[in-house]
């Protein structure tokens, strides 16, 4: 009898996750590592350490706050999140008393953002927003948009209308908003090679086990 | 005369070599600074953001260096932008350009890590920075978010008179908070019994934290046991610090630790960079700095529990780090 002798197959993946988030990337990391079975999750707090990990470790799929066409090279896009009822992200530009109209900025007024993607993309993002170009001050974190208004370096900061609630509960500023027009995905995940049902499923537990992590959100393929 | 050469020799080559990649269209950019952890982080973190724009040569010196040891590193590097890390590399920095004639253009340099900063780049041409002090509304704000508006109303500070201007400064934003700050200044003659009854004086007035300054005039041993730890433990006040050690519950001092997080300050350094080159490698205002945007923040978890009954679930979910 003959034996065949079969390679061993490893069915783990690895799921590399940043999301601008108010909450602390290691407690997301806890939380859904726990519901993960043998998917390896990472949570990177800046995009800056996950776009350098994921381009050196090259994991099998990634999660993060991007449109289409701004996932790292060599992923594609399996899955979308939208707001619940399908709705896009909304962004506001949130100030200290007085509302900022897009239309009265100069060149030499400054606008804060997270840096949640490359300096180029998050430059067009920003201009896309405001309907002009202006001088644009990046922060890694979200909760340090709020220093930019405190100390008077912006005239205002583009939030996700999602973490209005975050920052009237950690200031007690005049805190005031203007909408904006453009809207777009709360986040994606990407794969190396077509979908990969471990790591999407992944993406939908992390939703639910921190609800709090992305706010309310459906998925869409 | 000959060792100081031959030193001057070795930085100028450890300079060629590190920055060197072969000819580039890239401007070029001197990191001055000094070992450790801390300033590789920032150095790692601004290399990130700069290196698609910049060659970047990192000469890293210790206490001897001289001017000269300046002079021949930006000779040979021709740098468009400088980053000074610390007080050393700034103040040599300043000598170095003291000896340039008053109608050369001065190379913009950005100093961070270094104490005080605006006091530090004062008389420093084309000058720019980052403070290493956490502003008092950032570590306020922050304290109050964990443990509510109703807890944290007013914060006291005992400080000497190197730290007026930095108090005054943020007492307005603290105002902008609905934060009172409540100070004592103290002379620099009598420090030991002046801290005591100015810190007694701060808590019968009822504030409800304190903040204790990184001043080493008042951070001495003796002090640290026989007046800031009795006082607080027996006033059940909590204090905020900008020192690790200070947060450690074996430690029995700081029940909140703000620290500068030093990924994002390379961030914000890098962010200047990009700036001062947008406008032709002059500095928009100079002498102005910036306050550090980002903070690490470390709740000493034990005492946090006994002065505010705070769940550990909460508390790890409000701070990068908790300390048991």
């Amino acid at each position: 009898m003959a034996t065949l002798s079969l390679p061993a197959y490893s069915f783990a993946e690895n799921l590399y996750v940043y999301y601008p988030s108010t909450l602390k990337p290691n407690i997301v990391q806890q939380k859904i590592q726990a519901s993960a079975g043998d998917v390896t999750v990472t949570v990177f707090g800046k995009y800056s350490d996950f776009s350098m990990k994921a381009a050196t470790d090259k994991p099998d799929a990634i999660l993060l706050k991007a449109e289409k066409t701004q996932v790292l090279a060599g992923y594609s896009v399996v899955q979308s999140a939208l707001r619940t009822g399908g709705q896009p992200e909304k962004y506001v530009l949130l100030s200290v008393d007085k509302p900022v109209d897009p239309a009265s900025l100069t060149a030499t007024m400054t606008i804060g953002v997270v840096d949640y993607n490359s300096r180029e993309v998050m430059q067009s993002f920003v201009g896309t927003m405001i309907g002009k170009t202006a001088k644009v001050k990046y922060v890694t974190k979200v909760e340090d948009l709020l220093p930019l208004l405190t100390f008077q370096m912006a005239q205002g900061v583009v939030i996700a209308e999602s973490d209005l609630a975050f920052f009237k509960s950690k200031s007690t500023q005049n805190l005031v908003t203007t909408p904006l027009k453009v809207t777009g995905n709360v986040a994606v995940v990407a794969t190396k090679g077509g979908a990969s049902g471990k790591s999407m499923q992944v993406a939908k537990k992390l939703t639910e086990v921190m609800p709090g992590f992305m706010g309310s959100v459906q998925w869409k393929n | 005369m000959e060792k100081l050469n031959i030193k001057q020799m070795i930085m100028t080559l450890l300079i060629l070599v590190v920055g060197f990649t072969g000819l580039s269209a890239k401007q070029k950019l001197l990191m001055i600074r000094t070992a450790g952890e801390n300033f590789e982080e920032v150095k790692n973190s601004m290399s990130y953001e700069l290196e698609s724009d910049f060659d970047i040569s990192d000469l890293v010196i210790d206490k001897s260096v001289t001017p000269e040891m300046i002079s021949a590193s930006m000779n040979s590097v021709a740098p468009q932008v400088v980053i000074l890390m610390n007080n050393t590399s700034v103040s040599t920095f300043k000598k170095y350009q003291a000896t340039l004639p008053a109608d050369v253009a001065k190379v913009p340099s950005v100093s961070l890590m270094a104490i005080l900063v605006n006091a530090a780049i004062d008389e420093l041409e084309n000058a720019t920075g980052i403070g290493y002090e956490i502003p008092i509304v950032t570590s306020s704000v922050n304290l109050r978010s964990i443990f509510g508006a109703e807890k944290i109303k007013s914060i006291g500070i005992v400080h000497r008179i190197g730290f007026t201007p930095f108090v005054d400064e943020n007492r307005n934003f603290c105002k902008n908070e609905n934060i009172e700050l409540v100070t004592k200044e103290i002379g620099n003659d009598n420090v030991d019994a002046d801290l005591e009854k100015a810190l007694n004086d701060l808590i019968s007035k009822g504030v409800s934290a304190v903040w204790i300054p990184n001043d080493n005039k008042l951070l001495t041993m003796p002090l640290l046991t026989n007046v800031w730890k009795p006082i607080l433990k027996k006033n059940k006040i909590p204090a905020i610090v900008g020192i690790k050690n200070f947060v450690e519950p074996k430690f029995d001092l700081g029940t909140f630790a703000v620290l500068p997080d030093h990924s994002a300050l390379g961030s914000q350094a890098a962010s200047i960079v990009n700036d001062i080159m947008g406008n032709n490698w002059l500095v928009e205002n100079n002498g102005a700095t910036q306050p550090p945007l980002s903070v690490y923040t470390i709740l000493n978890l034990p005492l946090s529990q006994e002065l505010f009954g705070i769940s550990r679930e909460d508390a790890e979910s409000s701070v990068d780090n908790l300390s048991e």
